[in-house]
């Protein structure tokens, strides 16, 4: 059966909104554990190894940072537009 | 524009339908009949609008994995339902379904359309000729399944079920991809395990087409078992497409997506199983060969 407009209207809406949140988590991980391997791999070396240890920390708390702003904006975008009342008629 | 809307949304429904489904997404497609791009809905009225000259022998046609009504589609515009309406005047009835979801899901919805429609219908009907193409043919088979179970009465005007390049024995494609994420799956890499989860997204009824599970206890079974029985009560007919002419090549290729042993499913008598020589997968929804077939079927 054909869905009404503004049924797929909300749904390529919410389709976005799950692939953003989604794929902003999956990129992060990716991100984060290839950070790691590099951090992990300067930790080693043992004259370095404290700055190298707060330079991860500081990258893991920016990463966090950025992918949770992502993920913010893309839940108050999508608040937003739900508020937008449906111009069409069904 | 409203053609093309409709594929692209058939083919998001059969890469992710089930999550669409799940989600309570609007994108996520109903099962419904289908008359001239519009919901036909399943009563009386609507059906004796829709088909003024209702007969009593229905076909109906359901189309496969990321597919709508616009899939039986001939350059001309005919199809197999409407030259079954002009040669033998069997009234054609169109699903369209979310392919995304578990084949077993869509076999038992169908089932339900067809015990509403049988109470619907305008005319008795005398017969039911179901028609199902590539993943179609497994839900027509699931419903069958699902309908015995549950002592439907459209059942027993089910006389003969048509299956074009169906999938019986499940679809190599499917399997090797089940492979291949499963393997990047295991290895200690960010960016395979990325690969991986990608692979993994793909609908339940994709990986159903793997080793065509029709019920929900296929589904949970691990690896390739026997193919699911076949229901006796029916005659089944079987059509699949060899794009090489070369009998080993034809037997392993297939239409190209669906080898000729899982289409024509060993077990079958050969006055029910055609093979039409050169023919790719897609091009078995609208092919004059399998319209010929189709026509000697049903007038039988």
């Amino acid at each position: 059966m054909v869905c009404s407009v503004n049924d797929r209207g909300r749904g390529l809406r919410m389709l976005v909104h799950d692939m953003v949140e989604h794929g902003s988590r999956a990129i992060e991980q990716v991100h984060r554990k290839t950070a790691d391997r590099t951090f992990f791999a300067l930790a080693e070396i043992a004259p370095i190894a404290k700055p190298v240890a707060v330079v991860h920390a500081l990258h893991g708390a920016h990463l966090t940072a950025v992918y949770g702003a992502i993920r913010l904006a893309n839940r108050g975008i999508s608040a937003g537009l739900d508020l937008v009342p449906t111009s069409k008629p069904e | 524009m409203g053609r093309k809307l409709e594929a692209a949304i058939a083919v998001l429904n059969g890469a992710v339908g089930d999550y669409l489904a799940r989600t309570g997404n609007g994108l996520a497609t109903p099962m419904g009949l289908i008359h001239e791009g519009k919901n036909l809905a399943i009563d009386d009225a609507a059906l004796s609008a829709a088909h003024p000259h209702a007969s009593g022998r229905v076909a109906v046609l359901v189309h496969g994995l990321m597919g709508t009504e616009g899939s039986w589609r001939h350059p001309d515009g005919t199809d197999y339902g409407s030259l079954l309406a002009r040669d033998l005047g069997i009234t054609p009835l169109y699903v369209r379904y979310n392919s995304g979801r578990p084949i077993a899901d869509n076999g038992a919805l169908l089932a339900a359309l067809l015990e509403r429609l049988i109470a619907a219908y305008p005319v008795a009907i005398e017969e039911i000729v179901l028609i199902g193409y590539s993943m179609g043919g497994l839900v027509v088979r699931s419903a069958c399944h699902t309908a015995s179970a549950a002592e439907h009465a459209w059942l027993a005007q089910v006389r003969r079920a048509i299956y074009l390049a169906t999938p019986h024995r499940g679809a190599p494609m499917e399997r090797a991809g089940r492979v291949i994420a499963k393997a990047l799956g295991a290895v200690d890499d960010p960016y395979a395990r990325l690969l991986a989860s990608l692979a993994e997204l793909r609908s339940a009824g994709v990986k159903d087409l793997g080793d065509a599970d029709l019920g929900h206890r296929d589904r949970a079974r691990l690896g390739n078992s026997q193919p699911a029985a076949w229901l006796a009560s029916i005659e089944h007919y079987l059509i699949a497409g060899a794009l090489f002419t070369e009998p080993r090549l034809a037997r392993w290729v297939g239409d190209a997506m669906v080898p000729l042993a899982s289409a024509t499913d060993g077990q079958n008598a050969a006055s029910h199983v055609r093979i039409i020589n050169g023919s790719s997968h897609a091009r078995l929804a609208r092919h004059p060969e399998v319209y010929v077939h189709l026509r000697e079927w049903c007038a039988a």
